[in-house]
């Protein structure tokens, strides 16, 4: 702990997350939209009505500048990773960089070349070409997002690969372990559906703005008709997803999930809570205890939690001090070793690692035969070798290796408390679009517009509580954050991260200003 | 072998799917109720 510059730690962290974050702004309204324009152009191509064709070309021209932005960004990310997260890279680029190379040639090729004709293509190639062009951007943009989505939930749940001591990296034994984890799966369909929520929120939206200025009404009519069904359907998607995600979470990450609840101690019956504010992140005292703290008030559902996670309502569900002080989990009968234990073992791991490295520098073929066997027995790996990442820890500040409980419980109920809300305006949209009432109900309108940023805030808490609950590691258990920095000072990244805010924010008015005048123009262009 | 994984995959089309018919239906019934309303559609 003491050889790391925690100072370049957070700034490194802070500029990932400010790139990340602004990348995650243009990114799910693509995802959605794209499908969105992709079903109203087949209607155009199925009707031949040209109104269709109006909408599609309206909803394509936001699309497109969102798009840019999104690729833009997600090119500086991969950068981030070289430059920034260089010994990340080092440690697990030869598995993490594959998605992301497949990502590039397969998905990001397809979508950038068909993107030139779903643009471009009007008048100049075939209906139906031009509509296979705008179903092909649609499935490449969301290809795209399943590689990266591949590669973070590994990150998540590493799995499908092996440690070469002769490198000191990890290896990939098992592509399709990656791909089909059942952590990448989850991730890749919730995330998706979260984007088409958001997408089907934002044509609702500035739809609804076309109905409080009595401008194009019945393009907006008919495109809220397209984005309430979508984002019902949706809705639906994503609850099923989130419920999966949760499931393979308290699998996996046990600790994340507890922190996403506040669950300071394990128990059967769990309820979940509804609503609730904490009094304080957990801290440790001088003799190393784990304190917590409780709620100042909550709202629960009594056995809920336990239900919901295992499908039975007396379920054991470990909580935070048990994940940190070891428990014997009644369900499984398995007894978890404590994060002392884990950190012993951890440097147990790393202590073997470098005699392996001194042996094979020394020529010692006896000691490395010896060392090294160790790393080809899957005993030791898994008893020893997979608490590897607890080894850069020291016992006198557990807490240290709890995520931030509050921020993971807020953004995770704020994101779910939002999806109701989201789920319920296309209902009620739906329903007064189709008795032609929307335009009396000015007041719903306006709630329609103003949930355009709430769906961005519930985005973004999503991947607050993916990112921040897996932390202190940056790869689960196996990698802390703060081993994976590039080597830099700590005043470079700082003034690095002040000009990709001031860029991030110029170019954020920018894309504003210019939605907003397009937006302005209306769906006819000039009305 | 991740045969519910794949099962999985195969929701994400079939969520478009799902959508694309029920837009039909439902743009349908708008249509008709804007006509019966006096609203160009």
């Amino acid at each position: 702990m003491e050889n790391f510059d925690l100072t370049l730690v957070d700034w490194s962290r802070g500029q990932f997350a400010l790139t990340a974050m602004f990348h995650w702004i243009f990114v799910p309204l693509t995802l959605g939209l794209a499908f969105i324009i992709a079903i109203m152009e087949t209607i155009y191509v199925r009707t031949g009505d040209e109104k269709w064709k109006t909408i599609t070309k309206f909803w394509a021209k936001l699309f497109g500048s969102n798009f840019a932005i999104g690729i833009a960004t997600g090119i500086i990310l991969e950068f981030e990773f070289g430059t920034n997260w260089s010994n990340y890279s080092w440690f697990v680029g030869d598995i993490f960089g594959a998605p992301l190379a497949i990502e590039g040639i397969m998905a990001f090729f397809l979508e950038s070349t068909f993107i030139a004709v779903m643009f471009f293509g009007w008048n100049k190639v075939s209906k139906r070409f031009q509509l296979l062009s705008t179903w092909l951007v649609a499935i490449g943009a969301n290809l795209s997002a399943l590689w990266i989505l591949v590669a973070n939930a590994w990150m998540q749940n590493p799995v499908g690969m092996a440690f070469n001591p002769d490198t000191a990296r990890n290896e990939m034994v098992d592509f399709w372990a990656i791909l089909f984890s059942p952590t990448a799966i989850n991730k890749f369909l919730h995330t998706m559906a979260s984007g088409y929520v958001l997408a089907a929120v934002f044509v609702v939206g500035i739809s609804a703005w076309f109905l409080l200025k009595k401008r194009n009404t019945v393009f907006a009519k008919q495109s809220i008709v397209v984005a309430s069904v979508f984002g019902i359907v949706s809705s639906v998607f994503l609850i099923f997803t989130g419920d999966e995600s949760a499931r393979e979470m308290a699998k996996v990450q046990p600790m994340k999930f507890a922190a996403m609840e506040a669950l300071a101690e394990g128990r059967t019956n769990v309820p979940l809570i509804a609503i609730g504010f904490l009094e304080q992140q957990p801290t440790t005292t001088p003799d190393g205890e784990l304190q917590h703290g409780d709620f100042a008030f909550k709202i629960e559902i009594p056995n809920m939690l336990s239900y919901m996670t295992f499908l039975d309502p007396n379920a054991y569900i470990p909580g935070i001090k048990d994940l940190v002080n070891g428990y014997h989990n009644p369900r499984t009968g398995q007894d978890v070793p404590s994060y002392s234990e884990k950190i012993r073992r951890g440097k147990e791991a790393i202590t073997t690692l470098k005699m392996y490295k001194e042996a094979l520098r020394a020529g010692d073929t006896e000691k490395k035969e010896e060392y090294g066997a160790l790393f080809d027995d899957p005993e030791w790996v898994e008893s020893t070798f997979r608490y590897f990442g607890f080894g850069y820890y020291n016992d006198d500040n557990l807490a240290g290796l709890v995520p931030n409980v509050p921020l993971s419980f807020y953004s995770f109920h704020l994101m779910v408390i939002l999806s109701g809300h989201f789920l319920a305006l296309f209902v009620v949209m739906l329903i007064f679009v189709l008795r032609n009432r929307l335009e009396k109900m000015r007041w719903l309108l306006y709630v329609a517009i103003w949930t355009i940023p709430l769906v961005y805030i519930a985005s973004q808490a999503g991947w607050i509580l993916a990112e921040m609950g897996r932390q202190p590691w940056v790869i689960q258990d196996l990698m802390p954050t703060l081993a994976a920095v590039s080597q830099l000072d700590a005043s470079t990244v700082q003034v690095t991260f002040w000009l990709f805010a001031v860029t991030f924010t110029t170019l954020f008015i920018a894309e504003i200003k210019i939605m907003i005048t397009q937006i302005k123009k209306g769906m006819t262009g000039g009305q | 072998m991740y045969l519910s994984q794949i099962i999985q995959l195969l929701l994400w089309p079939l969520v478009i799917l799902i959508t694309y018919w029920l837009v039909r239906y439902n743009l349908k019934k708008l249509n008709k109720k804007l006509a019966e309303d006096g609203e160009e559609v």
